[in-house]
């Protein structure tokens, strides 16, 4: 759906990105992390076709974006961070102004506002100026899918919301994706993004440095054991299971299978009971700080 | 037509923004005030309103309406990222720009429109006479004065695009508007003398004949001549001259002068090429400018 190649944006002597590759299927949700300034939000507006490239080519649907950026805003949907509107007009009035540029009838537009609206859980007539950040960010998310885009780029979506709107704009991405769209998800947030995403690619200072399907970030199994009594033969009892690290009176072990039968099974021939043995989740802070960390 | 829709917005906001309507204000009381302070109305004839409406309200209050209605118009956008949302739909740079600037223009005609009706109808109730050719001038007056209210937006439109803050928009509008207003004649008179020099000292004897007196004010002409050429330039460099020479033009082409008609050819297309220039430029750089 999306095809990004050897992207490139060059401001004066800064490379806000360099070199992109990128590939996202279509009802795919991509999840793209990286520190500020990593340049995220540069590549969602060169893939909104908002910026112009330095070199490389984007298309999305088969459309070249540099070439046709009216066609590509026609099927995509964007909700920048820090989304503005007109503060004189309410949030209807906006959506409507932002109707025009679609051909869409009145009623139809109506129609479609009202029921987005509805969606993001935002009913007020009061003008946006009198909007919290929250609001605005609601409002945002509507905006975004007032031409029922194939293709919605999320730039740090939930910035500003309460945990309830956080809740409730995963729950938006989900069905989103139920409907066959494709989501480009710009967070800071790691556990939203291992939330909603089934890819994540990792931006540092402008490189993608890393873009792999969210269970493939996890090697093998990583098994989490807590025993009564804990001592030091613990080591050599499960040893054969993988490699094994402890700490905190639990003990770790990464094995290429799932062998918590096994270990259940060995500890208790050995006199042991089990306090907690379950399978940990991967820990995507931990693999964003490793992937930037071995950058640095 | 995607520029319709944003000129639609634009025009509907400009008439209904606090500022719009205090100038709107301010200009009708000015503009009635002067047409009943008698000043330039001492022959009571209607024409003469339109001398006086120019004179004291479009020439200074008009330049402030285009100046504050152009100076934040892309900076404010830019500031409260509504910019970045428009422009996330189908809707070109070029429309948003065009728009913008005819929506404008539509709201300056709808006030110079209702100001000079209104100033026209309280002239008439003090008695001044009116004829047909009367609602021709008008019309031109509507037109001309648009155009000149205008070019001052076109100005602060230049600096509402190549400013990152309306704060500092507005110091570069002002900036250009005092030094094209105020400033571009005193420069012409500055440039003229010190090209032209001190006027020539001739030393005049009288003649049975009357010779030397005719090479006298020969060579006096041909000085001064000189530097109303220079300062010419200089005045057509600034937009209130020129409306103004304008306006005097199909108002009473001879008599306002003592030394007869003069060409006002230059003054028109200077008229014509300020806000060309200044919303070009506006355009190009709004076109390549990374707004994000």
């Amino acid at each position: 759906m999306i095809e990004v190649e050897n992207l490139s944006k060059v401001y004066g002597k800064f490379k806000a990105l360099d070199g992109l590759n990128l590939t996202i299927e279509e009802n795919e949700v991509f999840g793209f992390l990286g520190p500020n300034g990593s340049g995220k939000t540069t590549t969602i507006n060169l893939l909104m076709g908002m910026l112009q490239p330095t070199e490389g080519r984007v298309s999305i649907a088969g459309i070249d974006v540099v070439r046709h950026p009216r066609e590509i805003k026609k099927i995509c949907g964007y909700l920048p961070e820090n989304v503005g509107f007109y503060d004189n007009m309410s949030a209807k009035s906006n959506l409507l102004y932002f109707s025009e540029f679609y051909r869409m009838s009145k009623n139809e537009a109506l129609s479609r506002i009202n029921e987005l609206l509805e969606l993001v859980e935002l009913d007020t007539d009061k003008k946006v100026g009198e909007f919290s950040k929250g609001m605005k960010q609601r409002l945002g998310m509507a905006q975004a899918l007032l031409n029922d885009p194939e293709v919605i780029f999320l730039d740090e979506p939930t910035s500003g919301l309460d945990p309830q709107g956080a809740r409730l704009f995963r729950k938006i991405i989900r069905e989103q994706k139920k409907e066959g769209k494709t989501i480009f998800f710009s967070s800071h947030i790691l556990s939203e993004v291992r939330d909603v995403c089934e890819t994540v690619g990792i931006l540092y200072r402008g490189k993608l440095i890393t873009k792999r399907k969210i269970d493939e970030f996890s090697s093998g199994y990583r098994i989490l054991v807590q025993p009564e009594p804990f001592d030091d033969n613990l080591m050599d009892l499960l040893s054969e299971f993988g490699e094994i690290s402890m700490s905190d009176r639990m003990i770790l072990i990464t094995s290429e299978r799932d062998c918590r039968l096994e270990v259940s099974k060995k500890l208790f021939e050995n006199g042991y009971y089990l306090k907690e043995l379950y399978i940990k989740d991967i820990d995507l802070e931990e693999v964003y700080m490793k992937a930037i960390g071995l950058e640095e | 037509m995607s520029v319709i829709v944003v000129a639609k917005k634009e025009f509907a906001d400009q008439i209904t923004s606090k500022r719009f309507i205090a100038f709107l204000i301010i200009l009708l009381l000015v503009c009635i005030y002067s047409v009943y302070s008698g000043f330039f109305t001492s022959e009571r004839e209607a024409r003469n309103i339109f001398m006086a409406i120019a004179t004291f309200g479009f020439n200074f209050i008009g330049s402030f309406l285009g100046l504050l209605v152009g100076f934040d118009l892309i900076t404010k956008e830019r500031e409260s990222g509504s910019l970045k949302t428009l422009l996330s739909h189908p809707v070109f740079r070029d429309q948003v720009i065009n728009g913008k600037a005819l929506g404008a223009f539509g709201a300056f005609v709808i006030a110079v429109t209702l100001v000079t009706i209104i100033t026209f109808g309280a002239s008439l109730m003090k008695g001044f006479s009116t004829s047909m050719e009367d609602f021709v001038i008008a019309v031109k007056f509507i037109v001309v004065t648009s155009v000149y209210i205008f070019t001052m937006f076109s100005i602060g439109l230049f600096s509402s695009v190549i400013a990152k803050k309306s704060s500092t928009s507005l110091m570069i509008a002002f900036g250009i508007f005092l030094l094209v207003s105020f400033l571009m004649p005193f420069i012409g008179i500055m440039v003229a003398q010190s090209i032209v020099g001190p006027p020539p000292e001739v030393h005049y004897v009288e003649t049975p004949d009357g010779s030397q007196g005719v090479e006298y004010n020969r060579i006096m002409d041909d000085y001064w001549e000189r530097v109303r050429a220079i300062t010419e330039l200089f005045e057509l460099l600034s937009p209130s001259n020129n409306y103004n020479r304008v306006v005097i033009d199909f108002l009473r082409p001879t008599e306002m002068y003592s030394f007869g008609a003069r060409d006002t050819t230059k003054n028109i297309v200077g008229f014509i090429l300020y806000p060309l220039v200044f919303f070009v430029l506006s355009y190009i750089k709004f076109l390549r400018s990374d707004i994000l």
